[in-house]
């Protein structure tokens, strides 16, 4: 059941209608079985997995929250934390790195055969494996207390709109708002509807009529293509990925809040950024925020000194990178983000101590920093899309080196324009007005005019086969 | 206010539908072509099929070869819509042709291999649009058009203009503006294609043509004949014997005209349609067969011509 199928809103039908007539309680429960049933439309198989990980974890946090002792505290954490990474890796990653350890071993004359699993990934293990380790850290540092009882649990686990793709919620955020009554205003209705007709259009209309034109330039050989289709394959995919992820994540929030639920935001118009810091505060901000909260900072942040920060930075990209998938490609665009903060962190410092960094930007110079940045990003995601390092680095050398324009460039180019421009615009307003929800705030007539036509494009530019979102496979 | 943006949107469509495609306003002459044939005196002749039957026959030649032979007044309509197959051509019969007062003697269905056989995928937003309501619902799902997204959509095309055509309002809007659309969108189309067949692997199982059997059925029922032409294309496709022993077994004819004489790589304008002149030589080809046929109905040897 995608967001974007009509299966989809026939269920959330249903499960909207239910569940104002319920008082909170059986809310919470007809919220679980919901989950269930969503989870299950994927793949049923991994219920089980869901299930038992959910037990498991919930009887560690309360054993984590009656213990007072420290080391069986440590003790607890330390195999909460073994059991959830322990199945992400078998799952994810034990395929990979035994193939890769096979590999050098054989290159070092030793002559071993793989032994691979061939496992199936569950669908939304990477996202909600980090949001039940956030709550049992959560609960070790006492920020926060097991739910007395499990259903509750198993929802903050299994909460529909988010299950499959983030965002990652906090358990400081999510479960409060599971155990209180929730009430919905006119506001939150007007919010919903933004959130999901702004994250439809985005996933329909813009990223799913991107993915074609990106795909046949990915799927053709490099030398093949000319440097502007390369460079076109670039552009088209930054915004694809970017359109097909914020609309998976507006929708999110757009379900969850006709449920009076409020749900991080995971996007605020990251291509605005002027620094790569800057720009993963803005970008999947559910998954940097949970990296830079539980990890950089327990590994030192910056307050190490500089060499450690650095090196921290660096740890922390490359995981982010392992974590979106277990590929060479997948680590080396983690690596490339993090040079980009060890880089413009140097800069940063070396700007202070020349007195620079107090020299406010002028508009042109941010509008510089924001296009440079902007460029590095979608080299990034060249790495990203790649089948591998050696294709992106003859995409990025056509891209550079041959200006030979051809009909597929052209069509790239206007049908690119076309699709991203408006929304580029759009979200400039939004950028510039400082208020993430101005639309929503507009008149009723206004909104009403905008989401009808939002729903003519929705029907006539639904592309035939529309394709999964992009973050499901992570 | 959304509905009434959508409903702005829907009366707008329908009022400007034959603009939007040269597809759609050959669909809307179609009950006007089945009329005007079903009040001819004369052998009634339809040919059925898509764009390769548009590029390829030329009915003014078959007519000729026809009457050249002494043969009754011909009366010939031609409906070929774009990007269709035997899904849309069943109902499009039902529809139109079978219920008619006299319905045609002879339908002459052009195809290739693929287009007629049960792995081929029914487009339900174009059935739905053009050819079938809501009535030939069960048989759709009979046929195998059985999936969940596919019932919806055929649901959802029923009631709303604007979503079942929505391919010809995007394409339209798209070539406007968008500079080599229909030839980038070709290409698109095929590396997906070649995509989804690799992904797949090569299918197993037999082929089966319970569409085509029905087809045959129901022209049967009403004493009418099909012909059945296999079309030429610039690389060579397989026809399959459970399409022979089909046809064999509902009294039509197969006529193989994938090689034809005098026709070349030459007479191609891409990998299925032909140009005018190849459309000369195949059209003087099916009309001396068809003549062949026509005059020796009862003996007609069921998928096998005369050498040549």
């Amino acid at each position: 059941m995608k967001f974007n199928s009509i299966e989809f809103w026939l269920f959330f039908s249903f499960v909207i209608v239910s569940y104002r007539f319920l008082p909170q309680k059986f809310q919470n429960r007809l919220l679980l079985v919901a989950g269930y049933v969503f989870y299950s439309s994927w793949d049923w198989r991994f219920l089980p997995l869901l299930w038992i990980s959910t037990v498991v974890d919930y009887i560690l946090s309360r054993i984590l929250h009656r213990s007072s002792e420290h080391s069986t505290r440590v003790v607890v954490l330390a195999g909460s934390i073994a059991v959830n990474l322990g199945v992400l890796g078998i799952f994810k990653y034990y395929d990979f790195f035994t193939l890769e350890i096979v590999r050098i071993a054989n290159y070092l004359g030793a002559d071993f055969a793989p032994c691979t699993l061939g496992l199936a990934l569950p669908v939304g293990i990477s996202f909600y494996s980090l949001q039940k380790l956030g709550y049992l850290l959560d609960v070790y540092y006492s920020r926060n207390e097991p739910p007395a009882n499990i259903f509750d649990f198993a929802l903050y686990t299994c909460f529909f709109p988010i299950i499959l793709s983030g965002p990652i919620e906090r358990s400081t955020q999510l479960m409060p708002q599971i155990l209180a009554p929730r009430a919905i205003k006119q506001s939150d209705i007007s919010e919903a509807l933004y959130h999901i007709f702004s994250g439809l259009f985005r996933k329909v209309v813009l990223a799913d009529n991107l993915a074609p034109i990106v795909n046949i330039i990915f799927s053709t050989d490099p030398k093949a293509l000319s440097g502007p289709e390369c460079l076109a394959g670039m552009y088209l995919y930054t915004f694809q990925i970017y359109f097909d992820f914020s609309g998976y994540s507006h929708i999110a929030q757009g379900v969850a809040k006709l449920m009076g639920f409020d749900v991080m935001w995971n996007f605020k118009m990251p291509y605005f950024a002027s620094t790569p810091s800057e720009f993963w505060n803005r970008w999947h901000i559910s998954l940097s925020s949970w990296i830079r909260d539980y990890l950089y900072i327990p590994l030192g942040g910056n307050r190490l000194g500089k060499v450690r920060t650095l090196t921290n930075l660096t740890i922390t990209m490359l995981l982010v990178g392992l974590w979106h998938g277990a590929a060479w490609n997948f680590v080396v665009w983690g690596m490339f983000h993090g040079c980009l903060l060890v880089a413009y962190r140097i800069i940063e410092l070396w700007g202070c101590k020349r007195n620079t960094a107090s020299i406010p930007p002028s508009g042109i110079g941010n509008c510089l920093k924001v296009f440079i940045l902007f460029n590095l990003i979608a080299v990034g995601w060249l790495l990203f899309r790649s089948d591998s390092i050696l294709q992106a680095s003859v995409m990025l050398w056509r891209g550079l080196t041959d200006f030979s324009t051809t009909n597929l460039f052209y069509y790239s180019l206007i049908s690119g324009a076309v699709y991203v421009l408006p929304m580029i615009i759009f979200e400039a307003w939004i950028f510039l007005s400082g208020d993430l929800l101005i639309f929503s705030r507009k008149k009723w007539y206004v909104q009403g005019l905008v989401y009808g036509l939002v729903t003519i494009f929705l029907m006539i530019f639904q592309p035939v086969g529309s394709s999964e979102f992009i973050y499901f496979r992570f | 206010m959304i509905l009434a943006i959508v409903l702005a949107g829907e009366v707008t469509l329908r009022a400007s539908m034959p603009v939007v495609s040269g597809t759609l306003k050959h669909i809307k002459e179609i009950p006007y072509a089945a009329e005007m044939l079903s009040k001819s005196e004369g052998m009634r002749i339809l040919f059925l099929g898509n764009s390769m039957i548009n590029n390829g026959i030329d009915v003014k030649i078959i007519r000729g070869e026809l009457e050249k032979n002494s043969m009754s007044i011909i009366n010939v309509a031609k409906i070929n819509p774009d990007g269709t197959d035997l899904w849309d051509w069943y109902f499009l019969y039902k529809n139109y042709f079978f219920l008619q007062s006299n319905p045609p003697d002879l339908i002459v269905l052009g195809f290739r291999s693929d287009f007629v056989d049960d792995r081929r995928q029914p487009n339900p937003s174009r059935l739905a649009a053009n050819f079938s309501g809501l009535n030939d619902l069960p048989e759709l799902i009979d046929f195998g058009m059985t999936g969940r997204g596919e019932i919806t959509e055929y649901l959802l095309a029923s009631s709303i203009c604007l979503y079942a055509h929505r391919e010809a309002i995007r394409n339209r809007l798209m070539d406007w503006i968008v500079p080599y659309y229909r030839e980038s969108t070709a290409k698109i189309g095929a590396n997906a294609w070649k995509a989804q067949s690799e992904a797949g692997g090569e299918v197993q199982g037999e082929y089966s043509y319970r569409r085509l059997e029905g087809l045959l059925r129901l022209v049967r029922s009403k004493c009418g004949m099909v012909v059945l032409v296999a079309m030429p294309t610039r690389n060579k496709y397989e026809l399959k014997k459970e399409i022979l022993l089909t046809t064999e077994k509902s009294n039509a004819v197969l006529m193989d005209l994938r090689v034809v004489r005098g026709l070349s790589e030459a007479n191609f304008i891409d990998a299925v349609h032909l140009n005018s002149a190849g459309a000369e030589v195949l059209s003087r080809e099916l009309g001396e067969r068809l003549t062949y046929i026509l005059s020796s109905k009862v003996n007609a040897p069921k998928h096998s011509m005369p050498a040549r």
